[in-house]
């Protein structure tokens, strides 16, 4: 949800670091999206595209890169790979888990040349 | 070949799922350096609620952030707690819609504090909106400030105001799978309050599966089952406000 907004973000960090950054064009961003974030990639793709025409970074490479949602058990603590929320340990069949990985939203690099 | 600088490589440089593979393959052009950002995308709304946060601890005021669908009962939730316990505690309220000061003028009528704050397209509160009304409801000391969100199961889910507790109502007559349908807002709250009691004898409502849909979903809530309409039920809810309030 709100994958304007957070394409608006994105810009302005990129923004805020090639200001800092008296040299070098900004070729490719690194931005790390968790599973359970909320945020839909392709949504956020067409975000990215309409906020970044016109400007100076309409042509650098902006990476996606999704994080899978991991979850521990309370009871036993395995490390369960959630496929949504609701998810049962295979061990133990409990549902008390606690989410480790998978709500990221943030952006990781930026690399100039 | 990389689409950035055309060097030979076997990784795709787009979208790509983390695990085992590392998304990011090295490039050996010296004139390329990378800078390691690790911002996060709502970084300006989670520093402002990081600041609320803040002023709240100094000022011992309990903020807690009231989130549900349209038509939970937030606002008539509000009137009786507040109604009950305003002798003991002083109340400010922020109160979230798209349009009409409604919840505000009925909250003022129990004689509470109230900033109603219009978020006209906008389907959420957000931490700034929240800054704007504290400095012009301006609450005292160890006061309660209860920001009644914009009625909406997903979108307020995102944004940290900085409450000490998210407090999400859901009804009795919205079935029992809602918490199942939306997890993302049941899994960042802290207190779920199922509202509407009195309502039960005419509903073929399963309590139970509500419950353990409820501990699916996030097996850390803490639930209180009420009619804010009736008073049913209110007292433990009213009794862990005072606790809260006085724990601080």
């Amino acid at each position: 949800m709100h994958e304007l907004t957070l394409a608006n973000n994105i810009l302005r960090i990129i923004t805020e670091h090639a200001t800092k950054q008296k040299e070098g064009c900004v070729q490719e961003v690194e931005v790390v999206i968790g599973e359970l974030s909320g945020v839909i990639i392709e949504a956020l793709k067409a975000a990215l595209q309409a906020v970044l025409r016109d400007t100076s970074y309409e042509h650098t490479q902006i990476n996606l890169t999704t994080i899978k949602a991991l979850a521990k058990c309370t009871y036993c603590h395995s490390e369960v790979n959630m496929d949504t929320f609701i998810t049962i340990c295979p061990k133990c069949q409990h549902t008390h888990l606690t989410i480790i990985q998978g709500k990221e939203l943030y952006v990781k690099s930026i690399t100039f040349d | 070949m990389c689409d950035t600088c055309g060097c030979g490589s076997e990784h795709e440089a787009t979208i790509g799922k983390s695990g085992e593979q590392t998304h990011h393959h090295p490039h050996d052009h010296p004139h390329q350096h990378v800078v390691e950002v690790n911002k996060n995308l709502l970084h300006d709304n989670d520093l402002m609620a990081e600041r609320n946060r803040g002023y709240f601890e100094a000022k011992n005021i309990l903020a807690l952030n009231l989130v549900s669908s349209p038509g939970a009962g937030k606002t008539t939730l509000l009137e009786k707690t507040i109604a009950v316990l305003k002798k003991e505690l002083r109340f400010y309220v922020i109160a979230g819609d798209q349009q009409t000061s409604n919840d505000a003028n009925r909250i003022h009528q129990t004689g509470a504090q109230v900033m109603q704050v219009n978020t006209g397209m906008g389907c959420h509160l957000d931490a700034d909106m929240v800054h704007k009304a504290l400095k012009k409801l301006n609450p005292s000391d160890q006061a309660m400030v209860m920001i009644e969100n914009v009625g909406n199961l997903v979108c307020p889910a995102l944004f940290d105001l900085g409450e000490a507790h998210r407090i999400v109502i859901i009804s009795v007559t919205e079935g029992e799978d809602k918490p199942l349908k939306y997890p993302h807002m049941f899994a960042s709250s802290h207190i779920c309050i199922i509202n509407k009691t009195d309502l039960l004898p005419h509903l073929s409502f399963n309590m139970d599966q509500l419950r353990e849909n409820l501990k699916q979903v996030n097996h850390h809530l803490e639930v209180f089952e009420l009619s804010a309409q009736t008073g049913e039920g209110l007292k433990p809810w009213l009794d862990w406000l005072e606790y809260q309030q006085a724990a601080l």
